[in-house]
């Protein structure tokens, strides 16, 4: 499904992905951890396809595809989906207008019928529930004043309505309460599924006892250090990146 | 010459054509248009060294200001405006002249021609009012065509909205009256239209006079020719108590100038005046707004909001003043400008005047571009990028139409939402033309 080979990204003329090799297959999950700066945000971006960053070398196929050739929009429709760190504040956008624009664009962009206020109403509410958001919560603007949980779990919501093929999820655990992790622990892994990917970043071994990752990767200075099962999370979560001095951040290095 | 002198030649040369018509005119009117004629004499035409024009240069404008324009047709299927399809009473002027055959008047209310009702009833030409500091003020007096008089008295409760329609060809100087006895309450709704392309300029003004209680929702849509100079100069006094809710949505003109003088003279009145812009080519539109708190305990806001792409201009000057009697005060004013292309420019003077000491003013003005976090998130969602503009443009003008109160009694918020649709129109087509 994915294929990314010796990837290399350059963002404010500084290099941040230095040779990035990986293969995601329908069906697979999986994680990627890795020390604050690391660049797995930007990886996040660059399959998104957000301006601003330079590919320097390497390539992404994506289904065969040549992604870096689509426009976001065009990814989105192609089913990838961005769970956003930090996701963003619209002020003045209703949620559900937001989600209706969401789903009709990419059913447009494939040629599908678009969904009336009624079907896309209903398709929301039936995920909206499943993640205890309000009906009030979607009237309100994207995000805006939102909580740090309100909007992650926001964002598996519209992962939930817009039914990608590949989900990048970019610490969509971080912030979440117990109860709060479940939900989204429990949301991930509904949409599991034979013909779906995911890509998991994360920092922490618990978001990953509710999705069993296939693989772990590790991230480091713009590059996969290592890669392993999932024991390779409790290991990290267990010892941090200390033991691994070739992983860890400059700073602690010096 | 200068143009500008070119420009007051040619105007002084119009009045001076039309005084010897004023020979058959109601002394009392005579006397209110000879005295304006008189002022703009002596002032002559604003250049920037005035500081209400400092940022409009009307030496830069070729347009002719004076001359008939050629009969327009009239067809209000083919007006394309947020007001055209709504349920209402309505007025039709033809180059600034009242046209009963393309009017369907209200019962119980006196509404028509101002020209008519100043001939038969002279008194009313002391509810004009003058400004030595408004040019085309006096200008219009001067040279006043004709317009709307409406009164309404304590008796009737109008079912529809009232809308005065204005289709120009040629210059016009179009002047409405509006008096709301106590306790009455209309909408009032204003469309602007001339040809595509077509030069004229229209020299528009309103005096508003509302009584204790009265209540006036006045919204306009400036649809003019992108050729043309649009000029309105309100005028607007509230009693105590009473209600003044205005709106204007500029899209029209080559040059336009949405000027405001309101006088809040009565206390616990409230006065809302906003407006949206939006602007390409190399559209200039100018608001200037002075609010004067001059009784206790009223409140005013005014939001702004324009977006700007092209090479288009903004220009807002706005001053809040409050008397020492105007204790309790509550004033807000607030401006955001988008700006959709590096050569657009928006100006603002916010100002504050303050002589009362327990009063709440906030006023603020910024200037800002398309949010590009916002665009990424949008159009990671599949939200193309011409509609994901749409979205965020019409996001940040709607905080300006949502100042609009739906007097309309069958279904609230008809107005907001037909002006929500002409934005919409205007986001889809601007944007759209940009991608090609
Ligand atoms: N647009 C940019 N211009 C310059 N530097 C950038 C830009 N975007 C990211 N960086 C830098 O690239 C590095 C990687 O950032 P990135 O956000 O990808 O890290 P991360 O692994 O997601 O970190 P965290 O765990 O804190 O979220 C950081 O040093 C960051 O400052
Ligand atoms: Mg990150």
């Amino acid at each position: 499904m994915l294929e990314i080979k010796n990837l290399h990204v350059s963002a404010g003329g500084q290099e941040i992905l230095r040779g990035i090799d990986l293969v995601v297959n329908a069906g697979e999950v999986h994680a990627i951890m890795g020390p604050n700066g690391s660049g797995k945000s930007t990886l996040s971006y660059i399959l998104a396809g957000r301006p601003g960053y330079e590919i320097t070398g390497g390539s992404i196929h994506y289904f065969g595809e040549d992604l870096t050739a689509l426009l976001p929009e065009a990814r989105a429709a192609k089913g990838i989906f961005l769970g956003f760190q930090y996701p963003v504040e619209i002020p003045g956008v209703a949620t559900m207008t937001f989600l209706k624009h969401a789903i009709n664009a990419q059913r447009k962009s494939r040629g599908e019928d678009e969904l009336d206020a009624i079907g896309v109403m209903k398709l929301v509410q039936r995920e909206a529930g499943k993640l205890k958001i309000s009906s009030d919560m979607l009237k309100r603007p994207v995000n805006t004043g939102f909580s740090g949980g309100e909007k992650k779990r926001c964002e598996i919501l519209q992962m939930a309505v817009l039914q990608p093929l590949l989900a990048v999820l970019d610490e969509t655990d971080s912030g979440l309460d117990v109860d709060a992790l479940r939900l989204v622990g429990d949301g991930i892994t509904g949409l599991r599924a034979p013909d779906r990917a995911m890509i998991v970043i994360t920092h922490y071994q618990r978001l990953l006892n509710h999705i069993i990752p296939d693989f772990v990767h590790v991230l480091a200075q713009g590059k996969i250090q290592r890669s392993g099962g999932k024991e390779l999370a409790l290991e990290l979560d267990s010892e941090g990146y200390g033991d691994m001095p070739e992983l860890a951040p400059e700073a602690a290095k010096a | 010459m200068s143009d500008i002198a070119t420009l007051e030649h040619s105007l002084l040369g119009e009045i001076a054509a039309q005084e010897a018509a004023l020979a058959s005119v109601p002394p009392r009117l005579r006397a209110v248009r000879q005295s304006a004629i008189r002022r703009f004499s002596e002032t002559g035409l604003p250049t920037r060294k005035d500081e209400a024009w400092r940022w409009t240069d009307l030496s830069s404008f070729h347009q002719p200001l004076t001359g008939a324009g050629a009969e327009p047709s009239v067809d209000p299927d083919a007006m394309d405006g947020p007001f055209m399809r709504l349920n209402a009473y309505r007025l039709t002027f033809v180059n600034g002249v009242f046209r009963i055959d393309l009017s369907d008047l209200p019962a119980g209310v006196r509404a028509g021609s101002l020209r008519t009702a100043l001939s038969s009833d002279p008194a009313l030409a002391e509810r004009l009012g003058d400004n030595a500091n408004a040019p085309f003020l006096s200008l219009n007096t001067a040279l006043l065509n004709d317009g709307a008089l409406i009164n309404v008295d304590g008796n009737t409760r109008l079912q529809r909205p009232l809308h005065l329609i204005f289709v120009n060809t040629g210059s016009s100087h179009i002047r409405n009256l509006v008096v709301l006895d106590a306790r009455t309450e209309i909408t009032l709704l204003e469309s602007h239209y001339g040809p595509a392309g077509s030069e004229y300029f229209v020299n528009q003004a309103s005096d508003v006079i509302l009584g204790e209680g009265a209540r006036l929702s006045h919204y306009r849509d400036q649809a003019e020719s992108q050729n043309a100079l649009h000029f309105h100069y309100l005028n607007a006094r509230l009693a105590a108590q009473s209600n003044y809710n205005g709106f204007t949505l500029t899209r029209g003109a080559r040059l336009s100038r949405n000027e405001a003088q309101i006088e809040i003279s009565g206390s616990d009145a409230q006065c809302s005046i906003n407006g949206v812009s939006m602007l390409g080519g190399a559209q200039i539109s100018d608001t200037t707004c002075t609010m004067e708190h001059r009784a206790p305990g009223s409140r005013s806001n005014q939001i702004f909001r324009s977006v700007l792409d092209d090479r288009s201009q903004g220009i807002f000057q706005g001053l809040i003043r409050v008397a020492k009697p105007a204790q309790r005060t509550e004033a807000q004013q607030q401006i955001k400008a988008l700006l959709l292309s590096p050569r657009a420019v928006q100006n603002a003077k916010p100002e504050l005047e303050i002589l009362a000491d327990d009063v709440k003013c906030a006023h603020g003005a910024s200037v800002g571009q398309l949010d590009q976090a916002a665009m990424f998130y949008l159009r990671a969602r599949g939200i193309d990028e011409a509609q994901a503009r749409a979205l965020l443009i019409g996001a940040f003008l709607d905080d300006a139409v949502a100042q609009i109160q739906d007097g309309d009694k069958d279904g609230v918020g008809k107005i907001q939402q037909a002006v929500r649709a002409t934005i919409d129109a205007w986001l889809v087509q601007q944007l759209v033309v940009e991608n090609v």
